[in-house]
């Protein structure tokens, strides 16, 4: 698989569209999942696979075969994604609060069946913004410290705090929240 | 908040299925953005090779890959690639002139220079240490492992045969100089009849300028001159053999793709137009397996004369009836084969092919390299995973025994042989075998014995730069296979996939086409395309005669243009001739074909005729656009080999005429070609690539070497 993988990114590099379909098919599943992680909606998490495609398409043929390919898609993800916050930002309702981009729990198609993924998903959004790049990073698409790092620009520490910051806000979080239905 | 507690976090988010028309709008958005950025860095790198400083002109890319502008720091490493090259160049003479039972030929060469660069290495490391910054890092470590090699020696058949797939992986260890040099010293020395060795800097889609030999342009064609007109009183009967290769159409839709136009050698218009899949009408039974479908219309290249198009489609065998397989895959490891568009493309089209097996069928592997050996016994398709896992295992390395492994692979075809399956050695290869039998009449003899066995050949060329078209076409020839070459993911999943039943299962071999024309209707014609397929009038008749092979659901078509009486002639009439008035008793048919087959496993052949007259100028709609697709291919086909007979034919013409009559076209092949003409009008503009010349201005670096070593 790894293998079939790494034999598509080399074929993709020198210019075989055939192969680099292949490809996109592989990660487009991941991709999407990093924007949905990301937006918390999936129409606009759609969007950003979209853009985020074709970026990868604009950038494959200079990708070089010695860096993570999974690291350098997310990298693409990420900036994809800032890139769409700040657009909707600019050109649509005027001046809109970080937590604008944060989950719109309303449009979701199910709303009862995802009321868990609901929490969460809320649970999230009241991380900071790069607290939440962060651990999407790490913990959901397994990126290590340093890979996170260089997807966000910032230094390997910076990472490790910042995860240190989320596991205590979040487990502040829970235990409000057992608190809250305990009392 | 621990490790884990995060992970399960994000894994009970419900993330939502995405939808999969827009991940269908998406795919296809991002392919087309990648093919416009393909063609903008092609677009750059014509700009750049006309760059006005020295040093830009002196460096000619290998096309596509070149994306940035140099900058100092890089020039630093085409300095020392050319000292690295010198100091290989050095080491090598020494080594030839201690050797002097190694002296039989610049192929053997090759494989001396690549083992001594690996004994070498240490040296030419500390060289190249020096010269390496700290950023510079080889894309793809593959050694030529000697140690592997001679492993493979020792133990060729053992039972244990993944151990010979595994040691290369060991030997990758080995520093990567190893491959560097090696892979430039052998290109050298093999153009050992020329005084200079063509040197070329380029980019090599890693990230590194790496210094590289020019490996464009050694590609082997062979030279045939175009079937020219023909005057029916003189010659009125042509023969030929059917063609049912594709692998003319790949190479040159990659120039193409490299916004080059082809070498002419390389084109052959029969091997493009029957490239296409045909919706001809389909024969009935078995017994029967072709129908020939005669279409006559006006030409579209001359006025007043006609195209006679000759449609012959064999009957398809359903995937449930197929019968069983015996392959061996004969697959080319040597230096030569690393390359993103050889060895790790084989891989992909192999297991794809895998997929289109029965579960009964068996599949062996043999490699070879420097020597041949067996990675994989016979092993059924049931067992996928672990032909899969042998396959991935391979890796490239050393110089090509291919005449050795040819030999091997045909023992284990033989060891294995079901008279009543398909017994078939499948070679997969970049080009010549340049160690064991190297000769090609000696090769070709091999084969055609084998193929008498009942065990058959087909050939699937990969990568440019060294390929040699002309063996390989004569040996799939000869061995009644197809010779296709495959230069994308989706060339493989046509030639292996949807067309393995042609691939794989012959209906009738030994195809031969005759077509008399009457005197009283013609009184000229021209056989468009199958140059290396002409065969002499009284070949026809003798079944000893080898000649095409057709598979299952196949195709073939052959154009004729003719010129009838009473339109002026080509030729003039012979001044001395006795005029004879020709008294045909037949005064109402233009042309007798006849076509003669054998069905695999008969020795005696089977004749099949057709007048053609008048009444196959009407046709249905369907017959005529595919009959109006093949003329447009061909038109195309002979543009690209200088149009000598096109007359005022355009690009332009070929592309309206594939506009209107694309069809269906379900897999996009059409547009594809359509796609390509375009390419053709933009490449027709800049020079073309010369015969065994090199693409652009190559540097031409004085070299040391002696001239010929024979």
């Amino acid at each position: 698989m790894e293998r079939d993988e790494k034999i598509l990114i080399q074929l993709s590099v020198s210019g075989d569209a055939g192969a680099f379909r292949a490809l996109l098919d592989l990660h487009y599943m991941s991709v999407y999942k990093m924007a949905f992680h990301l937006c918390g909606h999936r129409e606009n998490a759609e969007d950003i696979t979209q853009i985020a495609c074709i970026k990868i398409s604009q950038n494959i043929l200079n990708f070089q075969m010695n860096s993570k390919f999974t690291t350098w898609i997310y990298t693409i993800v990420l900036n994809t994604y800032r890139d769409w916050v700040e657009n909707r930002a600019n050109t649509g309702k005027g001046k809109v609060a970080l937590d604008d981009a944060a989950p719109r729990l309303s449009n979701n198609d199910n709303p009862e069946n995802n009321a868990a993924a609901n929490e969460q998903l809320r649970q999230l959004s009241m991380l900071l913004e790069e607290e939440r790049e962060t651990v999407i990073l790490v913990f959901a698409h397994g990126l290590s410290h340093k890979e996170a790092a260089s997807a966000l620009g910032c230094a390997e520490s910076t990472v490790s705090w910042r995860v240190h910051e989320v596991r205590k806000k979040l487990s502040g979080i829970k235990e409000g929240i057992k608190e809250g239905s305990g009392s | 908040m621990k490790d884990e507690e995060l992970n399960q976090f994000f894994e009970t988010i419900d993330v939502p299925p995405p939808d999969s028309e827009r991940k269908k709008k998406a795919l296809n958005m991002a392919v087309a953005a990648f093919e416009a950025q393909k063609s903008a860095n092609f677009k750059n790198n014509l700009k750049n090779r006309q760059g006005s400083s020295w040093f830009a002109r002196l460096i000619s890319q290998t096309t596509s890959e070149r994306k940035d502008t140099m900058n100092a720091s890089n020039k630093k490493y085409i300095y020392g690639g050319l000292a690295t090259a010198c100091i290989a160049l050095m080491v090598g003479a020494n080594y030839i002139a201690t050797q002097s039972t190694r002296s039989d030929g610049s192929a053997e060469l090759s494989q001396t220079i690549a083992e001594i660069n690996a004994q070498e290495e240490i040296n030419i490391a500390n060289a190249e240490e020096a010269l390496r910054s700290e950023s510079y890092a080889m894309p793809i470590p593959v050694a030529p492992p000697v140690a592997a090699r001679t492993e493979v020696v020792e133990t060729p058949l053992a039972e244990e045969s993944f151990a010979m797939a595994e040691a290369p992986a060991m030997d990758m260890a080995a520093p990567s100089v190893q491959t560097h040099a090696s892979k430039m010293a052998p290109q050298s020395l093999v153009g050992g009849a020329a005084p200079m060795a063509s040197m070329v800097m380029g980019y090599d889609g890693g990230g590194a300028y790496a210094p590289q030999m020019e490996i464009e342009g050694r590609d082997k064609f062979s030279y045939d001159e175009e079937n020219s007109v023909k005057q029916v009183k003189a010659e009125p009967v042509s023969t030929f053999s059917i063609d049912v290769d594709t692998a003319s159409y790949s190479f040159v839709r990659q120039s193409l793709d490299n916004g080059i136009l082809p070498q002419k050698d390389a084109v052959r218009v029969e091997e493009m137009v029957n490239y296409f899949d045909y919706a001809y009408p389909k024969p009935e039974s078995k017994e029967e397996p072709f129908k020939a479908n005669v279409v006559v219309k006006d030409s579209p290249w001359n006025a007043g004369k006609k195209l006679m198009t000759v449609g012959i489609k064999s009957f398809d065998v359903e995937k449930t009836s197929a019968p069983d397989s015996n392959l061996v895959f004969l697959i080319d490891t040597s230096g030569s084969m690393d390359d993103p568009h050889k060895l790790p493309l084989l891989k992909q089209s192999f297991s794809m092919l895998l997929d289109t097996l029965k579960p009964t069928d068996k599949v062996s592997i043999v490699v070879y390299a420097g020597a041949a050996g067996v990675v994989l016994q016979p092993t059924e398709v049931s067992k996928k995973n672990e032909i899969l896992s042998a396959l991935q295992n391979l890796s490239a390395g050393g110089s090509t025994a291919g005449g050795e492994g040819i030999r091997l692979a045909y023992q284990l075809a033989q060891q294995n042989f079901d008279k009543n399956a398909v017994n078939r050695v499948m070679l997969a290869t970049d080009g010549d075998f340049n160690v064991g039998i190297t000769e090609p009449g000696e090769l070709q003899g091999f084969i055609e014995r084998e193929r008498d066995s009942g065990i058959f050949l087909s050939i699937l060329g990969f990568g440019t730069g060294n390929y040699n078209d002309a063996l390989m076409q004569k040996l799939a020839q000869n061995g009644n296979g197809v010779a296709a070459y495959i230069d994308t993911l989706n060339e493989a999943r046509k030639v292996l996939v949807e067309e393995a039943g042609a691939t794989l299962f012959p209906i009738a071999k030994d195809v031969k086409i005759q077509v008399e024309f009457n005197p009283s209707a013609v009184s000229e014609y021209r056989l468009v395309g199958y140059e290396t397929r002409v065969l002499a009038t009284e070949d026809f008749n003798n079944d000893k005669v080898d000649a095409g092979d057709i598979g299952a659901g196949a195709e073939v078509t052959a154009v004729y243009e003719f010129t009838p009486l009473g339109v002026t002639p080509m030729i003039d009439e012979s001044r001395y001739a006795l005029k004879v008035e020709t008294k045909a008793n037949v005064s109402d048919e233009i042309a007798f074909v006849k076509i003669r087959y054998k069905l695999p496993k008969e020795i005696t052949s089977k004749l099949i005729t057709t007048p053609v007259t008048s009444d196959n100028e009407i046709t249905d709609a369907t017959v005529i656009r595919e009959t109006n697709w093949a003329e447009a291919v061909a038109g195309f086909a002979q543009l690209l080999k200088g149009g000598k007979f096109t007359g005022t034919l355009t690009y332009d013409d070929v592309l309206k005429a594939a506009n209107a009559n694309k069809g269906d076209d379900p897999f996009g092949y059409r547009s594809e070609f359509i796609n390509l003409i375009y390419k053709a009008k933009t490449a027709a503009a800049m020079p073309a690539q010369g015969n065994g010349g090199a693409v652009g201005e190559p540097i031409l670096v004085p070299q040391p070497m002696p001239y010929q070593y024979r």
